[in-house]
This record gives C-alpha cells, structure tokens and sequence, in this order.
C-alpha cells in the first residue's frame, strides 16, 4: 500500500512504547499493531486524532505517501 | 438487561428454527427413501401392477399409466433432493448467526444456491402436474394438486437479493475489520 504508517519512528524519537500509548489512547494493542505493522486498511478520525494529541504530532508526521512504482 | 433479554429471545428463536429444519430434514429423508423404494418395488412387479391397472379399467393403457407413475415418483424424488439440500444450507445459514458470524461470503454463496434450488423446485413441479393431471383423467381415484406457484419464484427472488444483501455485509464486514 502507498500510504506509511510512521508510528514506530515517532514512538521511538518519544521514547514510548506501544502498550504505554495503547494505553493512553485507549486503543487495544492488537488495532495498534496492526496500525503500526502497516496492515490496517482504514484508520478513524478518532484514532488519528487521539494518536496526534497524545504524540502531539500532525497527521502528517504519522502517515506518509510512497507512490508505487 | 434489555440486550440479555434480545439476546436471550433470539436464541430461542434460532434454537427453534434449527430443531424445526432438523425435523423437516429427517422428513425429507424418510419421504424420500420411502418413494425411491417404491419405485424400485413398481418397476420388480410391474407385470402385477399392469394386470391390476388392467382390471381397473384405467382410460389408457397401462404401461403410459405405469411410465407416469414412475415419472412422478423420480420428479417428486428429486423436488424433495431439492428441498433437501434448501434445508441443509438454511441449516447452516442459521448456525453461522447462532456463532454471531453471518456476514460471510460463504452464505451468500448459501443463499444463491437456495435460490437457485427454489427455481428448481418450481421447474420441477411442472412436469409433476402435467403428468398428475393427465393421470387424473384417466385414472378415477387419482388426484393431482401440484403445479407452479408464484410464491415460489417470488421466493428465489427473495433469496437471491438477500445472498446480493449478505455478500455486500461481507464486503463492508471485511472493510471494518481493518479499520482501526
């Protein structure tokens, strides 16, 4: 897929790890391994902003775009 | 509470739907060898049959009687295969909402083929009443009610947008679960 999920780079410049932020996002470990593996399909406003207000990052910084070649 | 409630009526609803199609199941099968058996007796003591429909003084001859008995027993052998398996996948149908799974491509496929079973079952029927009824007019004590029945295409019609309703919820199901 063309869309990144940059969540790893971000936990780790954070120094967080992702049961700490599944819990303050109060989203499973599970949904967020898949966000972070890249597997997800689609991904909720909420979650995006509930990941952006606890990384205090932008969208931006959580997802990238690769064109396929 | 209310939800256990729901939840607690919709089982006894497909509790009792599954237990109903068991019994029609067993019917099925127990109809079904019945007639195959006498089919297989007719045709072992076809010269008997013949000289009783001979005395009987049947309004035609007593091999065509004889053929369409027979006739009839195959296509009403194969309505009730039919009807059978209809039951077998609506079995199944009922068992994946019991394990809270419904939305499959599996039952879509299940419901397209009971669909197509109902078309069967009403084409079936035709030759069943066009030969019940020529019996009916040579033979005094036949009598005859099978035949078409809008219901019935009304029915697969039923089925077949209910599999295009499953395969979309199991198109939109798949959606959800990547969706975090």
């Amino acid at each position: 897929m063309p869309i990144t999920v940059k969540l790893d780079d971000l936990l780790h410049a954070r120094r967080m790890t992702l049961t700490e932020l599944a819990e303050k996002v109060d989203i499973t470990l599970a949904n967020l391994s898949i966000l972070k593996t890249g597997k997800a399909k689609a991904m909720r406003f909420s979650t995006l902003e509930a990941i952006c207000q606890v990384l205090e990052c932008q969208p931006g910084d959580l997802l990238g775009y690769q064109p396929e070649d | 509470m209310t939800e256990t409630v729901q939840a607690k009526s919709g089982d006894a609803l497909l509790t009792t739907a599954s237990v109903l199609v068991s019994i029609f199941r067993v019917m099925a099968i127990a109809i079904g060898s019945i007639l195959v058996v006498v089919m297989v007796g007719i045709l072992f003591k076809q010269v008997d049959v013949m000289q009783q429909l001979a005395a009987d003084k049947v309004g035609a001859p007593p091999w065509q009687v004889l053929t369409a008995i027979e006739l009839i027993l195959g296509f009403v052998v194969a309505t009730i295969a039919c009807a059978h398996d209809w039951l077998k996948q609506l079995q199944r149908l009922i068992a994946s909402v019991s394990e809270g799974d419904p939305f499959a491509p599996v039952n879509a496929d299940r419901l397209t083929r009971m669909g197509w079973l109902t078309v069967a079952i009403q084409l079936l029927a035709i030759p069943v009443g066009g030969i019940g009824g020529w019996l009916e007019s040579v033979v005094k004590e036949a009598t005859s009610d099978f035949g078409i029945s809008l219901g019935g295409f009304l029915l697969a019609l039923v089925l077949f947008i209910l599999a295009r309703v499953y395969r979309r919820g199991a198109e939109m199901r798949e959606e959800l679960e990547g969706t975090v």
